[in-house]
Formats: structure tokens, sequence, C-alpha cells
């Protein structure tokens, strides 16, 4: 019997977070990483049409101080897209160790298989840098905004860069970031940034979107506001503070990017 | 001179104080020139493809790296992708697996050449990827529809607003870029449909028949409480084509299904927005 695409999927899902920790690809490294022991792993899933309550229930399952302690689960956040009639959903989960992550989040997949259409897309990554309404935080301890709330939008980004302009890239978008600090919108609750620290394949960047030509850094960027009018007014009001810069600083960023950024929007369906 | 000066500072002062007022108004000022573009371009292509199975994300690639987002084109403006919801053949497994296989595209332009150039050129990109022809409607702007964050705040009346095109140097009408900075001015209207990045929402590519009512095409618009927002395009056979997005789409359109016949495409087709980009 031959295995199922399905099951290939999932299988492939899995060895990319192995492959987070086996890292060959090598792109000219950024001069400075922010040291962080916060690892994250970020899921999109695409339920089957009809189980979408069913991968709900097990997307927002409490977990147990057990299983917390277990995994090292510092935060836990399942997110469903604002639209009710979408079958898509999200988690973004911190952990304290990698190879714990990767335990859990395998796991979880696993859990899921029956009511996914497809493998979901999977990134182990290291949380860098978070920036609340409070101030920049470059040792962030996975709880700095947001913690245990619900019903926040919450958005997921998700950049490519050329690596070889990727210290470009991520010098601009810690200055966007800088300018949101500096503007503190309302309704704001923070972002965190994050990335796969070395090069990946592109193959496993996007599995289901456009690929990046050459292997990269994944540039993840998670932000939450406490409504989605709140967070389009935050990104209107940003482009009109009068700065030259912002427009360098716009395209150096877009124009990074080897494929066009994904930005999907959920809202926060629990948070343990 | 120094009366001139005085002038301008007074002129400034007073043109400063609708500023000055607007400090918590949410769309003061300049938006992003990206959003701009998508809001003045006055032509379009849709297009449609039957993707063969197996080879849905190959297509995807394949559509982006031959299309305008590495070859700068002065006449564009942006491009959304968008996947056709499941066919309503069943629920479950069987039908997810038809995601991705029929796949619509609304490019938009300034001007009707732009977006034929873009199709040529990703022709034998992608030609190996589909089944039937390539379909190619080039359509013109009648006007957009926005709405407002009545779907996030319980108890408010949705309301739209509509921007029909404006031809230059007609006698007092204001010209199409002032009406988008108008429209970038006004309060409570929501204008996450000209953002590109934005996907996973859902949207709807739907035609309606020449000599179809704008007004009725509008109230249709009207009874969708999620909308984000609509543009209404115009084919040569004068055939309406109206391209919306949902920040929650209506449930009662997740069976319709678009026709193809004779190269024209008719009914209505749900999706979700898998690409939406400008040049890099």
């Amino acid at each position: 019997m031959h295995p199922t695409p399905k099951i290939i999927g999932f299988a492939a899902a899995l060895s990319l977070l192995g492959a987070f920790l086996s890292q060959e690809v090598t792109a000219r490294p950024r001069s400075q990483v922010p040291p962080s022991n916060i690892y994250a792993g970020v899921i999109i899933y695409d339920a089957i049409p009809g189980q979408e309550n069913a991968l709900e229930r097990e997307l927002m399952a409490d977990m147990s101080s057990a299983e917390n302690r277990r995994f090292g689960i510092i935060n836990d956040r399942a997110l469903r897209s604002v639209d009710p009639i979408s079958s898509q959903f999200a988690t973004y989960t911190k952990f304290s160790d990698a190879a714990d992550a990767e335990r859990f989040l395998n796991a979880r997949l696993n859990r899921v298989k029956d009511y996914v259409r497809r493998a979901p897309e999977s990134h182990l990554l290291r949380l860098e840098t978070s920036y609340t309404p409070s101030g920049k935080i470059g040792e962030p301890n996975g709880k700095d905004f947001g913690y245990k709330e619900i019903g926040q939008t919450a958005h997921i980004f998700f950049g490519l860069p050329d690596p070889n302009y990727g210290e470009e890239y991520f010098e601009a978008l810690a200055d966007v970031k800088q300018m949101t600090l500096r503007l503190s919108p309302k309704g704001w609750l923070g972002d965190d940034l994050l990335s796969s620290g070395s090069a990946l394949q592109p193959e496993s960047l996007a599995p289901y979107t456009p690929r990046p030509i050459v292997a990269t850094t994944l540039s993840t960027n998670y932000a939450e506001y406490t409504s989605f009018e709140n967070a389009e007014n935050a990104y209107l009001n940003r482009q009109h503070i009068g700065d030259p810069s912002l427009i360098e600083v716009q395209r150096v960023f877009t124009g990074a990017l080897q494929i066009p950024a994904r930005l999907y929007i959920f809202r926060v369906i629990a948070n343990q | 001179m120094e009366a001139l000066v005085s002038r301008r500072k007074i002129i400034a002062i007073i043109a400063a104080f609708p500023l000055m007022a607007a400090a918590a108004r949410a769309h003061a000022g300049d938006p992003s020139s990206v959003m701009r573009e998508i809001f003045a371009a006055k032509y379009g292509l849709i297009s449609y493809y039957q993707v063969k199975p197996g080879r849905e994300v190959e297509f995807q690639n394949a559509f982006l790296q031959s299309g305008p987002y590495n070859r700068r084109l002065q006449g564009f403006a942006n491009e959304r992708v968008l996947e056709a919801a499941a066919m309503p053949m069943s629920e479950g497994q069987r039908s997810a697996e038809t995601i991705g296989q029929r796949v619509f595209a609304i490019a938009r332009t300034f001007d009707a050449e732009t977006g034929m150039f873009i199709a040529d050129e990703r022709t034998n990109a992608i030609r190996g990827l589909v089944e039937g022809d390539l379909i190619h409607v080039p359509v013109t702007l009648v006007e957009h529809i926005f709405s407002n964050w009545s779907w996030e705040k319980s108890g408010t009346t949705m309301d739209l607003t509509i921007k029909p095109v404006v031809t230059a140097g007609v006698a007092g009408t204001r010209s199409w870029l002032a009406q988008s900075r108008d429209l970038f001015a006004e309060q409570n209207v929501n204008l996450s449909f000209l953002k590109d990045g934005y996907v996973g929402q859902l949207g709807i590519l739907e035609t309606f028949p020449p000599g179809s009512d704008l007004d009725g095409i509008q109230n249709q618009m009207g009874e969708r409480l999620g909308l984000m927002g609509a543009s209404v395009y115009r084919a040569s056979d004068s055939t309406f084509y109206v391209y919306s997005e949902y920040f929650q789409a209506p449930a009662n359109e997740r069976s319709r299904v678009l026709k193809i016949e004779a190269d024209r495409i008719q009914g209505g087709q749900l999706g979700s927005v898998v690409q939406n980009y400008s040049s890099r």
C-alpha cells in the first residue's frame, strides 16, 4: 500500500520541524541577532469543510500544568479567522526549549490530522524581540503582551527576504516597529519579531504558496490589536507622519522580499 | 514679501486646523502610495484557470514568478489570486481536494494594455499546468464600494461609501485621485480592501448581465454585512463583473459556482485570497 499524499505531507511537515535543529544551508549572517532562548511554533491549519468545530475544539483544549511543564510551554494561543465561514485556524505557541517544542508540535500535528485538508504549514522560530506600549523588550519572556486575553485581533506576517539583503530587511523591519512604538497607536497590544535564525530551503518556507528562489531566513511578525479597525488605523496613520525616511524604509523592506509578504488576520480564541 | 509670508502662514495655520482637529481621526492625511494605486487603477483583467489536479502549488509558484512582481510595469497596480472554495459536491476530504484547482485572478491596471501583456507573458509558464483554455476578460472600472466597521461594532449600522469613476476634465467633478484623498480622510470607512499583503480572507467574483442596475448591485452588496469592499467593472459586452472581499462572507454564497461558456464567465464564486501583491 502506498502512503497517501496527506500522510506524505504530514511527514514533510514533521521533517521541517526537525530541519530547524540541523541547518546546513547558510546565508549572509545578520550581524546582530538578538539573543533569546524562547522558541515559538507558528502553524496555519486549513480545516476540511465540515470539520471546523472539531479542529477548533482540539486547538482550544485545556492543557494541564503537567503538560506545560513537560513541554516547556510558556504560552499557547489558538487563533481562528475573523470570518466564521473560513476554514483557517492558527496556533502561536511559545516554549523554553526547541527540542521540547518540536515534540509538542509534532504531537499536535498528529492529533489534528483527521480534521485538516492538508498538512498544516508549520514553522519553529526563535522569538527575538517584543514591542509593547511600554517599550522595546530585548529579552522577552513570552508573556509580554495579551497574555491570557481572548477576543483581540492577531496578525501573522511572513516575510522571506533575499539573503543578500537580509541585513537591510531586518533593520527596516526593526525601524518600522520602532515607529509603532513611537506612535503607540490606539488599541495596540504588542508585536513579536521572530525568525528561523538561519536559512531554510524554499519548500519548507512556503509549502503552499509561491516559493522564494533561494534558501533564506523566515521572518515572522506576530502582532495583536484590540480590534481590526485599530490595526488598520495604526497602519494608515503610520503612512503619513510626514517623514520621508518612511518611504525609504518601505522600499528597502518590500524590495528585499523574494516573494510577496503574507499577512493573515485572526482572532484569538484561546490563550493559556 | 513679508506680507506674503504672513499670509502664507495664516493660510497654513487655517489649513492645519482641520488636521489638528482630526488628530484622532483614523484616516487623516495621505495613506500609502500602494493603496492609492489600487484605488486609482481604472482597468482590470479577470482571469480564470482550471488547474490540473496535483499541480496546484506549482501553478501558484509559476503564476507569481512569471507575473509583474519581479517585472515592474508602470501600468500595474495590484493582483489578487483566489482559490475557489471546495466544490459543493459534499462536505469532507473529497470536496476539499478540489481546492486550488479552480483559480481566478483580478489584476488592477492603469491601462487596458498592461493586463493583456501580463497574461501573454505568463502563458508559457502556466500553460502546462492548466486544463482547457486560459480565460481572460478585460474590464474597466465603474465604481468602488467600501463598507464601514459595523461588522466589528455591534449595534452600529452598515454604511456604504460609493466612489464612481470620474473622467478627468469634466466640469464640476473632482479628479479621481482627489477622490482617493477624500476617501482616505473620511471617518468610519474601512480601507482594508485596498491593502496589499492581506491573504486568507474570502472574496467573491460574480457577474451581472448587461443592463443591470447599479443601484441594485449596490443594494446587494449592502445586504452583505461583513463586506470589506467591492469593485464593479464592466466588460466590452456590458456584462458587469463585481469583485468583493469580506471580513465575514455571506454563508449563502458558498454554493455558487462560476460557469465558463464560450470563453465567457457567468455566475458567482467564493474563494480564498492566496496572493495579494503589487510589484516590489
